[in-house]
This record gives C-alpha cells, sequence and structure tokens, in this order.
C-alpha cells in the first residue's frame, strides 16, 4: 500500500479572523483549512479573496498543508483568489455536482498555468454531506483527476439534511459512510476512516474522547483526521501515530514472512498464534511506512516552525507567542 | 433449480497432499482445492500436476469440489482442473465483466473438449448421454474481494448465467479492513449485508459468515466460526468459506436450522393455518405478528432443514466415480 | 414532491368494518384502507366493493384515505380503490420502473373513469426483493406521483430465506439505501427500527414511542401503523420534539443579530456554543418542519370537532 500523505490533525478556521489564522502555524497541525465558505459571513467574502495570499503563507509557515474551503456559488472568483505557491489543496464544503468539480478543474488549470504553479499540483477534496451527495458520489470522484480525497457520509450536515438528530448512541451513518468509503476504494480514492465510537457530549474540544477516537480510527485502518479545535491537535496526532511497540512488533512480523515463510517456498506460517502470510507481511510493511512517514512530517513541522521563529526574532527581536487559547 | 446444500466450503492448498486427504474426511460440503493464495509461486506447477487426482480423491469421498483459480495464471489453472468430478471454479480479486467472460469462454472449451459435466448432488447419478444445458455446466463462484469489484458486482454476477454464488473471500485482507471497537471489522457489515442484498437481487447464492475481528482471513477457532456461520444465517448467507480443516463441523452446524429454529417455525406455520382456516391473512400469535411472509420464511426453513438432512445422509453413502 | 406530513399511516382491513368505523378516532394522519387482508377470492371481491363505503368513516378525523392492493391484482384493485377522497395507494412488490408505469397506467386509467384530477393519486411503494431495494432509484424516478417508500420487511425476510430474529437486524443496508435514495429524491422513506418492522409489538407505548424515534434518527418520516396504538408514539417520534422548538428560534434570531453585526458565527445566549450557518440551517428547517405539524395538527382537530357536533 502506498504511503499516503501525513494528516493526522488539522484545524478550521474563518480566514478572515486574524486571530486565528495568525496563530495557526504554532499548533503543529499537519494540515490546515482556511474557509471562505460558511464561516465568512457574505460581506466579508470580498476581502477574505484579498488576504488569502498572504494568509497561506501565514498559516503554512509551521510546516502544515494548506487547504482552501471555497464556495459554491463563487467557483471562478474563489479559486483565482485562493491559488498561490504554498497552497496543497481546495476542498469542497456542501453537495456539488460532477459539472461544478469539473468547472473548478479547468479553473484550476488555467490559474495553475498563468501563476506558473507545477500542473496538477493543487488537488480537490470531496466529501458527501448529504443523501444527494451519497447519490451523486459515483459521476463526482470521476469528474476531475485532481479528485484524491472522498470522504464524508455523516457528520453535522448529513444529519441536517436526513432530518436525524445526532448523538443518539447508535451508527445512524452504516449505509452512507459505506457508500462513501466503498467508492474511494473503488476508484482509487484516499478515504478517511471514522469508526463509530459512542458520543453523547458532542464536544469538540474534547482532548480525551479525540484521542480515543484517533486511536480507534489507527486500529481499523484510519490514517488522517480533522479537528475543529486546538486541544483536540495534539491528543489526534499522538491517536494517529503507531506507538514504538507496534512498530517493533511489525518488523519481527515481517522478518518472520521473509526468511521463515516466503524464503522456504510456503504462504504462511504461524508466529506466536497469528498467522502470517503475504497480507499480514504486507500489514506490517504499511505500518513500518506509517511511522516513518509521522516522524519525517514530524521533524518537517519541527524544522520549519524553528525557522519561522527564528526569521521572526531576526525582523522583530520579539518572538511570536505561542497562546494558549 | 432447487440450490443445493453448501454450508461449508473449505480452502486448501492443492499441493499439500496431507491437507487435501485431511479434507476428504471432513465431510465439507464443498472442498475448494487451492492454486492461488496459499500456494507458493514456486509450488503451482506441482499443485496443478496433483489436481485431476485430488478431485477424484475429494469427490469420491461425498463432498463437491471447486478449484480456485489465480486471475493471472487462468489458462493454466483451469487446463490443470477441468476434468470430470469438478463442479465449479472460485475466482478471486474479479473487478470487470471482460474477466468473467473471459472466465467463462476458457472453462467452456475445455468443459467441450473433454466433454465434462457438472456432476449431480452428491448421492446422484449423472446420466452419460444427458444434453448440456446452464443447469449441467460448471458454476463460477465470484470472490469480491476488492473495492471495484464490489462496487459493480451486479454488473460482474450478471456477465455470465454460470455465476451461481457469490463471496467477499478475502476481503478483509485485500481491502486491509481491521477491527472496529465493537468487535466487527470495519467496513464489513455494510459490505456483507450489500453482498447479501446484491446476490437476493440478482438471484445467486450468497456465500460468507458474519467475521468479526479474531477471523483474520477465514481462519478462527471452531467455536468463533460456529458464531460468525449462526449470525451470518441470520443475515443471509447460505454457507461459508474457511481454511481450517476443524471449521468444518462449526459451519455445517452454524447453518443448519437448529431444533428451537425448527420448533419456531412450525409454531408460526400452525399460527398462520389457524388464522387462514378463520378467512384471514394475518395472525397475531404469542404477541408475533404472522403474516404470508413469514409463514413462508417459516416453511422455506423447513424445506432447509430437510435438505440439509438429506446432504448429510447422502455423503454417508457417494457414488464412486460420480 | 412538495414537502409533506405524514408519520403515521394506520392499516385497518376493509373487511373488518366495525375497525374502519372508529379509524377516525385514533388522530392518525392517514388511514390505510386495506383489502388484500383476506383470504381467496372471495374476500378480495368483498373488500373491494367495500372501500368506496368506507372512505368517508375513515377520514372523519382529517386522516388522509389510502388504499393498500397487490401488485398481482394491479388493475382490478386500483379500479375498485380508487374514488373521490382516497389521496393515494399503497403497492407492495414492485421491483422495477417497469412496474411502476404499469400501476401509473392504471391509476390514469381509474381517474378518468371516476372524474379524478389526472395524476392526482400519490403512490407509496412497500419493497420487498432484493431486485427492488437495488433498483429504488428508477423506481422513484418512474413516476411524479411516487411519494412515499417503505420496506415490506416479512415478505423480504421470505424471498432472502432468512428468519425474523429480535437481536439482529439484517436490513441495515437496505433502509440506509432507501432512507439516502428517498431523502436525496424528495420523498418520504417510512419504517421503524429493528426489532418493530418485523416482530411488531402492540402493548407497549414506551418501547414503540422508542423504535419509532430510532427509526426518525435513522431518517424515516413515518411508519406504518398496524394497530391504533402505534398512532400516537409514532406521531410524537416524526415530529421535531416540542422542547426543542424555543431552542431553535433562538438560535434563529440570535443569529440573525450577528449576521446583521457583521459576523457569521456567534455564542448561543448563556453558552459557550456556537451558532453558524449550518446551526441556524437546521434551526430553520426544524421549525419549517414544526409549522407543518402544526398544521397538520389543526386540520386534524377542526375534522375531529366536525365529527363530534
Amino acid at each position: 500500500m502506498a504511503i499516503r500523505e501525513v494528516r493526522r490533525a488539522g484545524l478550521t478556521m474563518p480566514i478572515n479572523n486574524p486571530r486565528f489564522v495568525n496563530n495557526s502555524w504554532l499548533r503543529n497541525c499537519d494540515h490546515i483549512t482556511l474557509d471562505f465558505e460558511d464561516s465568512v459571513p457574505q460581506s466579508q467574502k470580498p476581502y477574505a479573496r484579498i488576504i488569502a495570499r498572504e494568509a497561506v503563507g501565514l498559516a503554512g509557515q509551521g510546516g502544515a498543508a494548506i487547504n482552501i474551503r471555497i464556495n459554491q456559488g463563487f467557483i471562478e472568483a474563489d479559486v483565482t483568489a485562493a491559488s498561490w505557491p504554498g497552497l496543497s489543496s481546495l476542498s469542497m464544503g456542501h453537495t456539488w455536482s460532477a459539472d461544478e468539480v469539473r468547472l473548478m478543474d479547468q479553473y484550476i488549470t488555467r490559474i495553475e498555468r498563468i501563476r506558473g504553479l507545477r500542473p496538477g499540483s493543487i488537488t480537490l477534496g470531496a466529501a458527501c454531506d448529504s443523501p444527494v451527495g451519497t447519490v451523486q458520489s459515483e459521476e463526482i470522484v470521476q469528474a476531475s483527476p485532481r479528485v484524491k480525497n472522498f470522504g464524508g457520509g455523516g457528520g453535522y450536515d448529513y444529519s441536517m439534511q436526513l432530518g436525524v438528530d445526532m448523538f443518539v448512541g447508535f451508527d445512524q451513518f452504516v449505509y452512507p459512510r459505506g457508500e462513501g468509503a466503498l467508492i474511494a476504494r473503488a476508484f482509487g480514492k484516499s478515504f478517511g476512516i471514522s469508526v463509530h465510537l459512542p458520543d453523547t457530549s458532542g464536544s469538540v474540544a474534547d482532548a480525551e474522547r479525540s484521542y480515543l477516537q484517533a486511536a480507534a480510527n489507527r486500529k481499523a485502518g484510519g490514517r488522517g483526521g480533522g479537528g475543529l479545535h486546538p486541544n483536540v491537535v495534539e491528543p489526534m496526532i499522538r491517536g494517529l501515530t503507531p506507538p514504538p511497540e507496534e512498530v517493533e512488533q511489525a518488523r519481527q512480523v515481517l522478518a518472520f514472512y521473509n526468511e521463515q515463510v516466503e524464503a522456504k517456498g510456503e504462504a504462511e506460517g504461524e508466529l506466536d498464534g497469528l498467522t502470517v502470510d503475504k497480507y499480514e507481511a504486507a500489514r506490517a510493511s504499511e505500518l513500518i511506512e506509517w511511522a516513518q512517514a509521522c516522524a519525517e512530517m514530524d521533524g518537517k513541522k519541527e524544522r520549519a516552525r524553528r525557522e519561522a521563529i527564528a526569521r521572526q526574532e531576526a525582523a522583530h527581536t520579539s518572538p511570536g507567542q505561542p497562546t494558549t487559547a | 433449480m432447487k440450490e443445493r446444500v453448501r454450508r461449508s466450503w473449505l480452502i486448501v492448498p492443492a499441493h499439500k497432499t496431507d491437507l487435501v486427504s485431511q479434507a476428504s474426511a471432513t465431510k465439507a460440503d464443498v472442498v475448494v482445492l487451492d492454486l492461488e493464495d496459499t500456494v507458493h509461486d514456486t509450488r503451482k506447477a506441482e499443485a496443478r500436476q496433483k489436481m485431476r487426482e485430488a478431485i477424484q480423491l475429494i469427490r469420491n469421498s461425498g463432498s463437491e469440489v471447486f478449484v480456485r483459480c489465480d486471475p493471472d495464471f487462468l489458462y493454466a489453472d483451469l487446463e490443470s482442473s477441468v476434468y470430470r468430478g469438478l463442479t465449479g471454479v472460485l475466482l478471486p480479486r474479479i473487478t470487470s465483466v471482460e474477466q468473467v467472460q473471459d472466465a467463462e469462454h476458457t472453462l467452456a472449451e475445455f468443459e467441450a473438449q473433454r466433454g465434462v459435466r457438472k456432476p449431480p448432488p452428491v448421492g446422484e447419478i449423472l446420466e452419460v448421454d444427458e444434453a448440456r444445458t446452464i443447469e449441467n455446466s460448471l458454476e463460477l463462484h465470484l470472490s469480491l474481494d476488492t473495492g471495484r469489484g464490489n462496487w459493480d458486482a451486479p454488473k460482474l454476477i450478471q456477465a455470465s448465467p454460470r455465476v451461481r454464488s457469490v463471496s467477499l473471500g478475502r476481503a478483509d485482507l485485500t481491502m486491509d479492513l481491521r477491527p472496529e471497537p465493537e468487535g466487527d471489522l470495519h467496513l464489513m457489515p455494510y459490505l456483507m449485508q450489500r453482498l447479501i442484498l446484491v446476490a437476493n437481487a440478482t438471484g445467486v447464492q450468497p456465500i460468507g459468515a458474519w467475521w468479526q475481528s479474531a477471523s483474520r482471513g477465514l481462519v478462527d477457532t471452531p467455536q468463533n466460526t460456529y458464531h460468525a456461520a449462526a449470525t451470518g444465517r441470520k443475515a443471509g448467507f447460505k454457507g461459508a468459506l474457511c481454511m481450517r480443516a476443524n471449521q468444518v463441523e462449526a459451519l455445517n452446524r452454524g447453518f443448519t436450522p437448529s431444533s428451537e429454529d425448527l420448533s419456531q417455525a412450525q409454531a408460526i406455520l400452525h399460527a398462520f393455518a389457524t388464522a387462514q382456516a378463520r378467512g384471514l391473512s394475518r395472525a397475531v400469535d404469542h404477541r408475533q405478528f404472522i403474516d404470508q411472509g413469514i409463514a413462508g420464511a417459516a416453511s422455506r426453513l423447513l424445506d432447509l432443514a430437510v435438505a440439509c438432512q438429506a446432504t448429510d445422509q447422502a455423503k454417508l453413502h457417494p457414488i464412486e466415480g460420480a | 414532491m412538495n414537502p409533506f406530513v405524514r408519520r403515521s399511516h394506520l392499516q385497518i382491513s376493509v373487511l373488518n368494518q366495525e375497525e374502519v368505523l372508529s379509524s377516525w378516532k385514533h388522530k392518525a394522519d392517514a388511514i390505510v384502507l386495506d383489502i388484500t387482508d383476506g383470504a381467496g377470492l372471495a374476500a378480495r371481491q368483498q373488500a373491494r366493493e367495500l372501500v368506496r363505503g368506507s372512505i368517508a368513516p375513515a377520514s372523519k378525523g382529517g386522516g388522509e384515505v389510502l388504499v393498500r392492493i397487490s401488485k398481482e391484482a394491479l388493475f382490478a384493485d386500483v379500479k375498485a380503490a380508487l374514488w373521490p377522497g382516497v389521496k393515494g395507494i399503497i403497492c407492495p412488490s414492485l421491483e422495477t420502473a417497469a412496474d411502476v408505469r404499469e400501476l401509473d397506467e392504471a391509476l390514469l386509467e381509474a381517474e378518468k373513469e371516476h372524474g379524478i384530477p389526472r395524476g392526482s393519486t400519490e403512490v407509496l411503494v412497500l419493497l420487498d426483493s432484493g431486485k427492488g431495494i437495488w433498483n429504488v432509484r428508477e423506481i422513484i424516478a418512474a413516476s411524479s406521483r411516487l411519494s412515499t417508500v417503505g420496506l415490506e420487511e416479512s415478505s423480504l425476510y421470505r424471498h432472502m430465506e432468512i428468519m425474523p430474529d429480535a437481536s439482529f437486524d439484517p436490513l441495515v443496508y437496505a433502509k440506509g439505501r432507501i432512507i439516502v435514495e428517498a431523502v436525496a429524491a424528495k420523498v418520504h422513506p417510512i419504517g421503524v427500527a429493528h426489532p418493530y418492522g418485523i416482530m411488531p409489538g402492540f402493548d407497549n407505548p414506551q418501547e414503540i414511542h422508542r423504535l419509532a424515534l430510532r427509526g426518525k434518527n435513522m431518517g424515516f418520516k413515518g411508519a406504518i401503523c398496524l394497530h391504533p396504538s402505534w398512532v400516537e408514539p409514532c406521531n410524537r417520534a416524526y415530529a421535531p420534539a416540542a422542547d426543542q422548538i424555543d431552542y431553535f428560534k433562538t438560535v434563529r434570531a440570535t443569529f440573525a443579530e450577528a449576521v446583521a453585526r457583521g459576523t457569521a458565527a456567534t455564542p448561543y445566549p448563556g453558552t459557550t456554543q456556537m451558532i453558524d450557518v449550518p446551526v441556524d440551517e437546521r434551526a430553520r428547517i426544524m421549525l419549517e418542519l414544526w409549522e407543518m405539524v402544526q398544521s397538520r395538527e389543526a386540520d386534524k382537530a377542526s375534522a375531529l370537532s366536525k365529527a363530534a357536533e
């Protein structure tokens, strides 16, 4: 399995809120979404577009991948305003049609050319947040080769469109999440895994719960996560990073497979009660690669942060104050 | 055609003579002689050489015989397997209609060349001069173990009338589906119920069990296997694949109606008949709501019990060389 | 379909005239006159003949009148069932768009014959086979009459050759599929949570309410009620909870003020919980539904008081 980008935890914030954006790079996020959409009032949208280039630079200082969520009604203006060096991806908040995705692809292609960005470097994240989205998913994931991620099938918007209350103690989204995950797999897109854990509080700032959710997601095969509150970034990263003992176990499985199974012309063998075959070996090497990728991402963020702080000190002789909000 | 009872499908590597001989003593409804995953590339030729003899051995022991082919070596695998005694071919990793049609085509060629027909149910005699029909042609079983295969399942199943059963095969491993907190494998409940519905819509048998996180690719203890089978039957599966001889009995038991099931079904039918005698089409019995649908389900359960018994009986006296 | 409210569909055998005559008293949003609940041809013929006279008594309480027919005798059933005052036809066992079009034709003919506005009769389908559930999208799209999709669980169990078991729901996928497809197409999915779809109980209002509410939270908009004891709990479960209404009103007012001030996120008064566009949108949807429920209740109340005079 090819290793995906490391996107364990991220924050979403209104791009026009300077307090959030200025401090975003100090939060240790793997990715940051700057929002043009629901969290920005209509009257502020033109201003949001003007400051986008600077915001992308600011938020990216800590090594996080930067995504901008654009408005469905202003595709051309938003794509043009958002696509600057340092931007990794654009995402679509609500239910888009395949035609809208194709339109977006065209605008991105044009702006990549005009601004000298590497063709195809800006990817798209699509999610289905309504039953209509589920019904259209197959067409949407095929609408543009830029669509790399596909997800959704639950959450606040989906609940609203379905007319259900959330946090009612059972898994209400087996079907839409299953459809999304299967379509993503069928068409080779990466996808998020969010297993059902009972949640009665619905709090977005609960660090302990976020850790448990992230760890459960990882055990089910999940690698990525979002996040809405700075409190949950660290627990999510911790939950999605393999602990050293699991990495060590994976090394043993892999060695056993290579030396005791494959080399002996066998298809499977047994190690401490575990049946080890090519699938188990593939899982082990994926885990080792994932652990490496996580470590590299942590190193990259650490260096980026240090350099940014050094630059600031050189410029002002006063460091950016990490806030605790 | 009345569907055959196929509760247990035991997969054994075709080159391992000891395991094949062990399989012949398990009373599995189906033994799947494997040329794919459980056979290392360096042993494939050996496995193919042993195939013809293994088919005879298993068939004579009273089990139906399928062969699991490697889609990458389909011709060679079928060339070595389409002999008298073989009932069908299990195809893993199917993702396109062309793959199914290719398999059908190659299978039909060997069948015609060698005059091979699908054998009748165990215990019955094959009429030598029987005309070739779809009913006596070798079957295909699709193991839809990938994302694409599952998404396109209806199309793939309908690609050939020879497709008579489907399973998820080793989807948990092929798709890397790992445990969720409540014990199910990620995505599997969705995939299982989807496949069962698709099978029902397309008129083929859904094969599988409600495997949970401990199962790891159809390998589990007899006790867990029994639970997976019993729950699988509630979900609509008719039998399941497994990879260990000691799972066969658990699968046979789990997919056979229990005596409690039978008395429940008889009570339902009795209540329904009483209601009908009074001119009603629905009945409330012990606070249970009974209509034609539930009565129909109950009567099919009784039929299944009879068929299971007949299958078990026939295995005691398999007809040699059938 | 335009938005509508239909939480409870009380099903009554038209052969049981005693129940037909009292059916209006239970405050169901709809009364289903079932002409298929009899064994044999003579019973079916008798049931068909009873439909016309049953419409007036069934609708006395302001409930909409629906007639349940079967696919096997489509044309004869529709012809006997469709009279002025019948809002829609419930038909199980449809499997394809062609099946729906056939029903559509039968309805057009009967509408013409009985002086009913062309195309005004709704179709409610109950799917009972893998094929029908797999084809749910084309079934919904096949006719603009189609208003409601549900499952006929017992006959689906027969098709799938499985037995009812309270501890295991084999229809999670099937229910999810019809719910998502129906909501996407703006028609109603109806049903309750397992096991009451296949093993209904009739004497425990709390349990009926619990499983109806769970059904609502799966996405169902109402349920077929096989017994009058289901009507009240279903009417309650498939509507917004009365104690949430003030909250939604406050959300809307607070958010409107915030937008006027130039911000798209503001805390709910006295809490740290943020109101943003989706929270406001949800409040709007819930209040609209609440208004529709209130107006439906008012219609029924006025019909009831008229009937009592």
